[in-house]
């Protein structure tokens, strides 16, 4: 599902069409898609989906075979040197010097984006957030692959860029550390940051604003966390469970209801899971369903799918779907 | 971004340059190992050069064959001080095979093999031929080889011309003695004409007669014989001697004549007879002259004396160790511009840079100050080292070699990232550089002088930042005079160009692909 749009000025990025081909082999194909202004939009994909070379289109790094692409309306392989600075780019494997310590390296990153000399207290601070502060003095080839990938993150961090193109910067952190990593990005986005992030945690998607899946070269679907739940099954899922256990007939007769779509699936004695189409709107019907029949709910709750589900779903859809064209 | 953080205008430019420059800085300093090698690695070298080079010639072991029990043989032995001050002289042999086969296994370096028909080709009016055979690979040590050959062969050519002049010279011996035997013939014809008597005045006039044409023919002999093999000046000085001695003996003749023609003439007997003695006597400085020159002198008139006009003696360790630290600098700074400029790609620094605001300017004129201010640590180290401790001189202005330094310095690491642009791998860096570090042994004047090359070897040897630097140096340091300015030119040249080339290949690698 491509969303076809055009360039707007409270977009980030516009991409329209957007091609790349390396050797003849197509590595984007038709991909459209939009980042808004202020928003954290994660790209998620198998390996070799295409998530590195569409970042690397979005920075200018690569340019197009066919298609547009525009960074705040401009080609971004011809940004000025001004409104490169604005910008904040974490490759995929991290830029860093063995031989010098994390601070040097820090230091470096830093010089590359004309940080004033006078910067120990911003590099404290980042090193600090990355929880590298006690390994400042430590030359690079002496910390675990994690701790570059958190050293690169600040590197890319450093200059305190307005729009940041972050290449998987949670691979390799353990999961106290990504929920960390997150609740910066959200914090920046609160600042009025754009973040473009790629992940191959599809859990990691419950933290976008927006979320591209990607599969070998073509974008399946760009939309809200929650649309993307919607899309990968059809419907929301709630889940009742009862205080004593009810007969089948008794939860049949929920098909009546208007927004429940099938049969209950029953998970136990006293538990069944009911496929709706808005489970928000309909759990207050439930709720009183059960009470005018005089059946006492221990709960009925939306029943939020995994990611991984919803991920390996949309997956499997678009690879079905692609198999049916053919 | 936040632009409080944000340095401005120029100020960022050098916060830029200041990246590269720590980052390289602070990774050659993390390699200790790389800062002995590079320091303390072309000292030690240059200490066991300078000590172990022979620096009184090679001498090459020579086998001598020829017949056995001949005149060769004894020439070998007889003339084997002279011959020692070319070669070693290991043996004479009439085995031509065995001499072949030591030669062959290394035991000798020369075989010399004298011709057994000397005679007949003489007698038929032709040289002969004394071969030489050496098994040398090197060139220059066969040209050296066909060098101490030919001087040998001279050397027993002057040896035994000097034997036959000396022997010549002998044969004429009676000169000494003859002008003594006229002197007294003229004495006894003054006595004679004393006594007036006019019997004894014939007879001794007669005797001054003969003694004196004997003494003629005597001086014409060793007249012929210095016209024949002396030097031109000797020949000259020998020339007017002998016409000064035959004029004198031409008048003692006459007035011997005129003593016998007027025998009973006592007066005119008395004063003739005086005149006799006098011509006699004044000529003697002329006659013992004619004698007295060496056989030697004669076939060897000149000995050269080799003496510098610089302001002090060069020896080996001193001559190559300019050239030795050129080499090392334009290596060091081509090889680590290059390698870092390769690893830097691969490690992506590459796409930071293409996504970020860094010029490229700065990337380049970064590292140009870092590996400058690693050479030149590298090369005052060295400087001192070999003047200090190896007594090489530096008699020039310090200003001329340090700024050479630097020059060569910068061509180098320019060069090194042309190199690093147009390879692909640290390997094809590797190759590249160690093709620059044989073009630079070959044609850099490190060990052979540029005028020995054509055009073709002298173009190649101008496009390399070490020739230019070695002059300069050698110049500075070892003949205490200013550079020539089109050396610092050629240098400046080389940084312009090679400069432009790294910026504009530079700016089309961080290019979009």
């Amino acid at each position: 599902m491509n969303d076809r749009r055009t360039y707007k000025t409270s977009d980030a990025v516009s991409a329209t069409n957007l091609c790349k081909s390396f050797s003849g082999d197509a590595v984007i194909s038709n991909v459209t898609f939009t980042v808004p202004e202020g928003t954290i939009v994660g790209f998620i994909g198998p390996s070799g989906s295409g998530k590195t070379t569409l970042v690397r289109l979005m920075t200018g790094i690569h340019a197009p075979t066919s298609g547009d692409i525009l960074f705040h309306g401009r080609t971004p392989t011809k940004l000025s040197r001004a409104e490169r600075q604005e910008i904040g780019y974490l490759p995929q494997l991290p830029v860093l010097f063995h031989e010098l310590t994390v601070w040097h390296n820090l230091s470096f990153h830093a010089s590359l984006y004309g940080v004033r000399l006078r910067r120990r207290r911003r590099l404290h601070e980042l090193l600090d957030f990355v929880e590298l502060g006690d390994d400042r003095n430590k030359h690079v080839s002496d910390i675990s692959g994690g701790m570059q990938r958190r050293l690169a993150l600040a590197g890319a961090l450093v200059h305190d860029p307005k729009y940041l193109f972050l290449d998987e910067p949670t691979a390799g952190i353990d999961p106290i550390l990504r929920q960390k990593f997150w609740d910066h990005f959200r914090t920046l986005r609160d600042d009025g940051r754009t973040l473009v992030v790629t992940t191959q945690y599809v859990g990691e998607a419950a933290n976008c604003d927006y979320v591209a899946v990607l599969s070998e070269g073509e974008l399946v679907l760009i939309d809200t966390p929650e649309g993307l739940r919607r899309y990968a099954f059809d419907s929301e899922s709630v889940e009742v469970t009862t205080v004593s256990p009810q007969p089948d007939a008794l939860f049949a007769e929920l098909t009546a209801i208007p927004g429940v779509r099938e049969l209950p699936e029953r998970i136990n004695p006293v538990s069944v899971r009911l496929a709706v189409d808005n489970a928000a709107e309909i759990i207050p019907t439930l709720a009183m369903w059960f009470e005018q029949r005089g059946v006492t709910l221990v709960g009925c709750r939306e029943e939020l799918p995994d990611y991984d589900d919803v991920f390996v779903r949309i997956i499997e859809r678009h690879r079905a779907s692609l198999v049916g064209a053919s | 971004m936040n632009r409080t953080l944000r340095a401005r205008g120029p100020i960022a430019l050098l916060v830029q340059v200041s990246a590269f420059v720590r980052k390289e800085l602070v990774e050659i300093v993390r390699q200790p190992r790389l800062l002995i090698t590079l320091v303390f690695g072309p000292f030690i070298l240059l200490v066991i050069f300078g000590n172990s080079y022979r620096q009184e010639g090679v001498r090459l072991r020579t086998m001598f064959v020829g017949p056995p029990s001949g005149a060769y043989e004894k020439a070998v032995e007889q003339y084997r001080n002279t011959l020692e001050q070319y070669v070693r002289v290991l043996g004479y042999t009439a085995d031509q095979h065995a001499a072949e086969r030591d030669l062959a296994e290394g035991r000798a370096d020369l075989v010399v093999v004298f011709p057994s028909d000397a005679i007949e080709q003489l007698n038929a009016g032709k040289q002969a031929t004394v071969l030489v055979l050496n098994d040398k690979l090197d060139p220059v040590q066969t040209a050296a080889v066909e060098i101490a050959a030919r001087l040998a062969v001279q050397e027993v050519n002057a040896s035994i011309i000097a034997t036959v002049v000396a022997k010549a010279q002998l044969a004429a011996d009676p000169v000494d003695a003859l002008m003594t035997a006229s002197v007294q013939a003229g004495s006894v014809l003054n006595d004679a004409a004393a006594r007036r008597d006019p019997d004894a005045i014939r007879k001794a006039s007669t005797d001054v007669s003969a003694r004196v044409a004997d003494l003629r023919q005597s001086t014409t002999v060793v007249a012929g014989l210095v016209e024949s093999v002396g030097s031109p000046d000797i020949t000259q000085q020998q020339r007017v001697h002998l016409e000064r001695v035959e004029s004198t003996l031409t008048q003692v003749e006459t007035l011997a004549a005129d003593v016998r023609g007027a025998a009973d003439n006592s007066s005119l007997v008395i004063q003739r007879a005086a005149d006799i003695s006098r011509s006699l006597e004044s000529i003697r400085p002329e006659v013992d002259q004619l004698d007295d020159v060496d056989a030697n002198v004669l076939v060897r008139p000149f000995a050269a004396v080799t003496r510098t006009v610089l302001p002090q003696p060069i020896g080996v360790t001193a001559f190559f160790a300019p050239s030795s630290i050129a080499l090392l600098l334009q290596h060091l700074a081509l090889s680590l511009a290059a390698l870092t400029l390769v690893r830097d790609r691969a490690l992506g620094l590459l796409e930071i840079l293409r996504v970020g605001p860094t010029s490229v300017l700065a990337v380049i004129v970064g590292r140009f100050i870092a590996f400058a201010v690693a050479g030149v640590a590298v090369a005052a180290a060295l400087i001192v080292a070999v003047t200090q401790f190896l007594d090489v001189p530096n008699l020039g202005p310090p200003v001329w070699v340090w700024t050479s330094v630097v020059m060569l310095l910068t061509a180098s690491v320019a060069l090194g990232m042309v190199i690093a642009l147009v390879s692909r791998t640290d390997s094809e860096v590797v190759q590249y550089a160690m093709l620059v570090l044989l073009a630079s042994l070959f044609f850099g004047g490190f060990v052979l002088d540029l005028h020995l090359f054509n055009t073709a070897g002298r173009a190649l040897s101008w496009v390399l930042p070490v020739t230019w630097a070695i002059k300069v140096l050698q110049q500075v340091m070892l003949r205490g005079q200013d550079p020539v300015g089109r050396d610092f030119a050629a240098l400046g040249a080389q940084i312009a160009v090679y400069g432009s080339v790294a910026l504009m290949l530079f700016r089309r690698r961080l290019r979009v692909s």
